[in-house]
């Protein structure tokens, strides 16, 4: 074998690439995703898709991406838009502004062809299964009533929307909303736990075993709501 | 002013296939590939991050820098978990399990036997051979990243693809 032809055996090894995949995502890691100052942001390629969007809008109408349901072409920019809203919601409020998203998804399925009909339920399960990742990170005994109360609001609401969209005949699978209930779980565990431990008025104690009757019953969205309204 | 996060995505576009291939003939693995190379450009980010720092030392050299983390990150990985470098008396063909069915038909006899022959060379034999002649660095790259002088690399190659072509010789 000429050295030639050893060297070419060699090369053949250029074939051990990575996944692309997997190259991205690391990068994503790694560097995450945060642009850096800069004092001409009009230069940067994100900045040109933000204008791009905007033409879009202007284009189009606000209107027809407003009303664009998952499935259409339009709903990535309401997507980007959402994407773009959540930047400014700080990591309490996050879990609220996940479920409200969750709540527009289940208003859509009132209102979706069968087009649009599975698209939708997807979107829906990525806004639950992001508002219940975001409801773990929340410690709810020194929370921010307000963020409670935002929290409750939306998951009565959604409760509501559910029953709606059933009524349609929309089958919303029972598990939908399992790992919201485990997040919820947990708040009002953790909720309970913490009153346990504290002195309590007649008052509060009959609060408290309300709530552990309702979390026994896997009401949980009510046991923080009943909370919340005697805090 | 320049903008480290944006100066390392250029630096870990241009070395990621290089270095996920070095480790990958080391470990012989995909998925340990994977973790040791996402930590070398982890560690790589970090001390770049650092050195963007005008009081502290610049990486002169992001290329030879990730190699050092990549092979100090090998070794330890063989040290740490106990394991020893395997190699094979009968050359056996080595793919890695995690490739699909449709990956291994694809892949050709002599990729496989040089592969099997590669991995189961020397360390300095085989980092050589993929330097030289995979990432096609210069005999001074080569030797800055060694930390040889470039006649002892010269040196080194001739023996890795003699050592190299015996080997083959002995599975033809």
């Amino acid at each position: 074998m000429t050295e030639k032809e050893l060297i070419g055996k060699i090369q053949e090894l250029r074939q051990i690439k990575p996944r692309e995949d997997w190259v991205s995502l690391t990068k994503k890691e790694i560097l995450g995703e945060e642009p850096g100052f800069t004092l001409f942001p009009f230069f940067k390629p994100a900045f040109a898709g933000f204008i791009a969007v905007f033409i879009i809008f202007g284009v189009f109408g606000f209107g027809f991406v407003k009303n664009s349901l998952p499935g259409d072409l339009l709903y990535s920019i309401r997507k980007i838009a959402h994407k773009s809203q959540a930047v400014f919601v700080s990591e309490e409020e996050k879990p609220a502004f996940q479920l409200k998203l969750a709540n527009d998804r289940l208003e859509d399925l009132t209102k979706v062809s069968a087009k649009n009909l599975a698209p939708t339920l997807n979107e829906f399960q990525a806004n639950i299964s992001e508002a219940a990742r975001n409801l773990a990170k929340i410690e709810a005994t020194t929370s921010d009533l307000i963020i409670i109360k935002k929290i409750v609001e939306e998951t009565k609401k959604l409760e509501e929307n559910k029953q709606k969209v059933q009524a349609l005949g929309v089958v919303i699978g029972e598990n939908s909303t399992e790992e919201l209930d485990n997040a919820l779980a947990k708040i009002v565990g953790n909720l309970i736990e913490d009153l346990e431990i504290r002195t309590l008025t007649g008052e509060k104690e009959a609060i408290l075993n309300e709530m552990k009757e309702l979390f026994e019953d896997g009401k949980y969205s009510e046991a923080l709501e009943l909370y919340f309204i005697n805090q | 002013m320049p903008n480290p996060q944006k100066e390392f995505s250029k630096i870990y576009d241009k070395y990621i296939e290089k270095i996920y291939r070095f480790v990958y003939l080391k470990v012989n693995s995909e998925e340990i590939a994977q973790d040791l190379c996402s930590e070398t450009f982890l560690k790589g980010w970090e001390s770049f991050k650092k050195a963007s720092n005008p009081k502290v030392r610049n990486i002169e050299n992001p290329q030879a820098f990730l190699y050092k983390i990549a092979r100090n990150l090998v070794t330890d990985y063989y040290r740490e978990k106990g394991r020893t470098k395997i190699v094979s008396a009968d050359l056996a063909p080595i793919i890695d399990p995690q490739l699909g069915l449709e990956e291994r038909v694809a892949l050709n006899s002599d990729f496989e036997q040089i592969k099997a022959v590669l991995v189961n060379l020397k360390d300095d034999y085989q980092n050589v051979i993929v330097w030289r002649y995979l990432d096609e660095l210069s005999m001074p790259e080569i030797a800055k990243i060694m930390d040889k002088s470039e006649e002892a690399c010269r040196v080194m190659l001739h023996r890795a693809l003699k050592s190299l072509r015996g080997k083959l010789n002995q599975t033809a």
